[in-house]
């Protein structure tokens, strides 16, 4: 199918529906996953476009014009871009590649769409208070009923210490982008998930990772950079998987924070613990 | 880079090609600034080391900041702790996002403890600010506020 395109399609583009379906099926003909091709540009098309651009935009803008580089890179026969090639180098140091490209942070409304983040409020009220003090370090979960519901499992590509459900959810995530991401998928891996202390810098706040809830990942062993409003193109594909199964996106975040992922509101308030 | 030749030498010398377990997986790259040596990932073996800290019989010793230059580009930043020329602890700074944790060979060891991250960047940080520090007491103001921001930045990863 080459397709003609009337309008743009992606992020700020005119979306007309066909010409969305257009660009949905080349790109799912390349192997990017989308759901489905119905003609809506939603999160997962614009995603699919920014890890598509990222293979040869030093600065992708989720956004394919007709007669365009990447409308024209799109076509059938013209060259793929590589997808998660590995680095030349074998060490965990690895530079720039098509994974940890950083592109910039996600448009407001683009993503965590319908997800209500939690607050340490929800949290006590719903899971009860981890342990009675805090500092700046990780410290143990002191809380019985949460101690009993916190374990340690592989998700997939890592193990995660945190608590059971949100763990179980994780690796399901981490199933599905297994599937979708094949060439994503053995290159995430974490660091760390639960860690009872305050927020950085703070006296009162405490950092959501007390609860076991939140996950914070590498891609080819390298932390996104939070605050710097970039983040790895990786990333951006996986997000709306997270956001599927009702995890937040830390890209969204007031202080960009895309390394970071949590439980959303509706996800825990599904949970009981033993 | 003496041990990598010392390899190659034998070899040509008749003696058995180097094995992979024989070839080795650092090089010592020497500072042309202050002649200060570093021990770094072979990997590194084209890039010119800057080391800014302590220098100890010779080689790179404690709390600093090393910049790995490709020409006039730097490649990677490492802020940490260095032993004996050997990086062990801290965050390399790439172009694409940090290596953080305990170091072996100029590698970041894998691990999902959070909490070598956390003070893997507080040890950054100290190291920048400490640069910053340096920079402002010979009157580098403009290099002094750039590690400053640096030590910000660092003190502000991990939640």
């Amino acid at each position: 199918m080459t397709g003609r395109l009337i309008g743009s399609v992606g992020r700020g583009g005119n979306n007309i529906g066909s010409d969305v379906r257009v660009v949905q099926t080349l790109l799912a003909q390349r192997g990017y996953s989308l759901g489905s091709t119905d003609g809506r540009c939603g999160p997962r098309t614009i995603a699919a476009i920014v890890a598509f651009q990222g293979g040869f935009l030093r600065k992708p803008d989720g956004l394919i014009e007709p007669g365009g580089i990447s409308w024209r890179r799109l076509q059938p026969g013209a060259a793929a871009p590589p997808n998660g090639a590995p680095p030349p180098s074998t060490s965990d140091n690895a530079t720039d590649d098509d994974l940890t490209k950083l592109v910039d942070k996600p448009q407001p409304g683009t993503v965590n769409v319908g997800l209500i983040a939690i607050d340490n409020d929800y949290m006590a009220d719903k899971l009860g208070k981890p342990r009675d003090s805090y500092s700046q370090d990780c410290q143990d979960v002191t809380n019985e009923k949460l101690k009993k519901n916190i374990l340690i499992d592989s998700v997939g590509p890592f193990r995660v210490q945190g608590l059971k459900p949100a763990v179980v959810s994780l690796s399901t995530v981490m199933s599905e982008i297994a599937k979708m991401y094949p060439g994503i998928y053995p290159h995430i891996s974490t660091a760390g998930m639960l860690c009872c202390r305050f927020q950085r810098g703070s006296t009162t706040k405490i950092s959501n990772h007390s609860w076991g809830t939140a996950v914070d990942l590498k891609i080819k062993g390298l932390l996104d950079t939070r605050g710097d409003n970039k983040v790895q193109s990786a990333l951006v594909t996986i997000a709306p998987t997270f956001n599927k199964y009702g995890w937040i996106w830390g890209a969204a975040f007031s202080i960009e924070d895309g390394m970071h992922f949590e439980a959303g509101r509706a996800l825990i308030e599904g949970w009981s613990l033993d | 880079m003496l041990a990598l030749k010392r390899a190659w030498l034998l070899m040509l010398l008749g003696g058995a090609a180097p094995s992979l377990a024989q070839i080795p997986v650092t090089v010592t790259l020497t500072d042309p600034t202050t002649g200060c040596v570093t021990e770094l990932s072979a990997e590194w073996r084209t890039l010119t080391p800057n080391w800014n800290g302590s220098c100890i019989g010779g080689r790179a010793q404690g709390l600093g900041v090393l910049r790995m230059r490709q020409g006039a580009e730097i490649r990677f930043t490492f802020f940490g702790h260095v032993e004996s020329g050997r990086l062990e602890f801290g965050v390399l700074q790439t172009s694409s996002g940090f290596a953080a944790g305990r170091f072996v060979n100029g590698i970041a060891q894998p691990t999902d403890e959070r909490m070598v991250y956390i003070e893997a960047f507080r040890v950054a940080s100290n190291a920048a600010r400490d640069l910053s520090e340096r920079f402002r007491k010979i009157g580098n103001m403009a290099s002094s506020r750039a590690y400053a921001d640096m030590a910000k930045l660092l003190a502000n990863q991990m939640d």
